[in-house]
């Protein structure tokens, strides 16, 4: 089994662990192997602990031997985004402003992975102050994606992406304010979910911006998925606007079939860049999800320039009054693509910020009427375009630069504003990088999303592909 | 009319005590004014004095009861 260990699913993973087929220790010893090995080629790790890791190995098998398993994810090796503290530990947030920041809390999330049983390796690369979704960071190098080491492996969870995709730990957490899950989940090859807005606890976790920031996982498969969503999802008395309601089952959800859910097609505004390669592998995938029951509907998106206006002034003014202080006194340690990105903030007038927050409720059942109708899902792309390169995407004119950045965030930026679950899901390869498309749901409803992109992984290997970098 | 550089590097001096130079403001006025408009106009044709910023907690929060 030690040529399969790292291609085998978190769920895979953790299920062999409680079946006593694998030990905590061989899966730790393994992924550790391969972060020493491919892990500096991807610029992917901030930092390991690898002693911890090997005690925390054993004592979990020990656990186990006695009959004490902890939970769903029992010796399971994982890593996280650099953006999740933990009490004692540095915790970064991929800037140079918090180099050497300890905090004195852990983050809930990572609280609640610990009481599933899961191990946690250390810290993973991101963009720095999770403002770039192709994972810039001018402070710690580029992240390499792993089926082209020249191409961008998206943001700003990028570490997460390159890590999970290139087998080097099963799952790992992430945060998304415009897209920093789905991107590197499409770019890299995986599946993530961004869950509803207060579905899962940001407590501890470094803000970028309350109204639209929500913490999910990266991982191989929508089983995966499920499986790391059950445990981080529900209230959290640390976070007063994480949503009390009941946490389904997810993984119970994933039945494979899709007779009588409906999946609506916007075709405007989402296919403006999409290029003719891309969109044939958006076209394959809803033959797929036909294939397993649903009913494809086309609608149309509404006005998308409001939506992205809101987002953009929400996202800008809590930043800047997040990042004000240190905008004032240490203006030289932000890079300029990042800082242009919270400096308008300053500027937009409080009445501006509370209409754009009052006016979400109406928004969000507008965008649901026009682009999902009475269907139950909306199927999008996450990516329009094939994988940037670095070059495409760091040198040229600001103005270039920042056209190409929003075309990546053309998709799903809108979504955080609107605030409802969306995963991205592998569909395929254009030149050899992968193509994701995202599976959008109303409030709540990440059952359903899972459950759609499950049936879809049941009948499609692109989630099983493996990166070169892997090897 | 478009707002002015000037003007901008005084409001952040004014209100954040931020000394931004010219190259940190230009290329984001037009951004400050699309997007001032494009949400004002939206504000008057939407808003009602029952929508306030807890509105959309409160309809997720309904919308999940009734799924």
């Amino acid at each position: 089994m030690t040529d399969a260990i790292e291609r085998l699913t978190l769920v895979q993973a953790a299920d062999a662990v409680a079946r006593g087929e694998l030990s905590s220790e061989k899966l730790t010893e393994h992924a550790l192997s391969r972060l020493a090995r491919i892990g500096p080629t991807l610029n992917c790790l901030v930092a390991i602990h690898a002693d911890s890791a090997r005690a925390a190995a054993r004592d979990a098998d020990q656990r186990r031997a006695r009959g004490e398993t902890l939970g769903p994810l029992h010796g399971v090796p994982l890593a996280h985004k650099d953006i999740f503290y933990r009490a004692g530990q540095l915790s970064e947030g991929g800037s140079k402003i918090r180099r050497g920041f300890v905090p004195n809390e852990t983050a809930t999330v990572l609280s609640r992975l610990d009481a599933a049983g899961a191990l946690d390796l250390g810290r993973l690369q991101m963009a720095e102050f999770a403002l770039s979704p192709t994972g810039y960071n001018e402070h710690n190098g580029h992240v390499r994606n792993p089926w082209s080491l020249e191409h961008v492996p998206g943001g700003s969870s990028s570490g997460s992406g390159a890590a999970v995709a290139a087998r080097l730990i099963y799952a790992s957490l992430g945060t998304d304010t415009g897209g920093s899950i789905r991107h590197p989940s499409a770019m890299c090859g995986l599946t993530g979910i961004k869950p509803t807005w207060s579905r899962v606890s940001r407590a501890s976790a470094m803000a970028l911006s309350w109204t639209l920031d929500c913490v999910g996982p990266l991982a191989k498969t929508a089983r995966d998925c499920a499986r790391m969503l059950r445990i981080i999802a529900g209230h959290d008395s640390r976070d007063a606007t994480s949503a009390d309601l009941p946490v389904p089952d997810y993984e119970a959800a994933l039945t494979g079939d899709l007779r009588g859910v409906r999946i609506a097609v916007p075709r405007t505004y989402y296919y403006d860049h999409v290029t003719p390669e891309v969109a044939a592998c958006f076209a394959e995938s809803l033959k797929v999800l036909q294939s397993r029951g649903a009913t494809i509907v086309d609608t149309k998106a509404p006005d998308m320039a409001i939506i992205n206006s809101m987002m953009h002034l929400v996202m800008s003014t809590e930043a800047a009054t997040i990042h004000r202080a240190w905008l004032t006194e240490r203006p030289q340690d932000y890079a300029a693509q990042v800082r242009q990105r919270i400096e308008p903030g300053l500027y937009y007038p409080a009445v501006r910020y509370l209409e754009a927050l009052s006016l979400r409720a109406k928004l969000t059942q507008e965008w649901l009427a026009a682009a999902m109708g009475d269907a139950d899902l909306v199927h999008l792309p996450t990516l329009s375009i094939p994988v940037p390169s670095i070059k495409e995407t760091t040198e040229g004119e600001p103005a270039a630069i920042g056209a190409a950045i929003g075309v990546i965030t053309h998709c799903t930026r809108g979504i955080n504003y609107l605030g409802l679950p969306s995963a991205s899901v592998p569909a395929g390869f254009v030149d050899g990088r992968p193509v994701g498309f995202q599976l959008v749901g109303r409030p709540f409803a990440e059952a359903t999303v899972l459950r759609a992109a499950d049936a879809y992984q049941r009948d499609t290997a692109w989630h099983d592909a493996v990166p070169p970098a892997a090897t | 009319m478009a707002i002015s550089n000037a003007l901008l590097i005084q409001l952040a001096q004014e209100c954040h005590a931020m000394q931004l130079p010219e190259n940190r403001v230009t290329g984001i006025q037009g951004l400050i004014q699309q997007t001032n408009t494009v949400i004002s106009q939206a504000a008057d044709a939407r808003l009602s004095l029952d929508d306030h910023p807890a509105s959309y907690v409160q309809w997720i929060t309904e919308s999940a009861s009734r799924s």
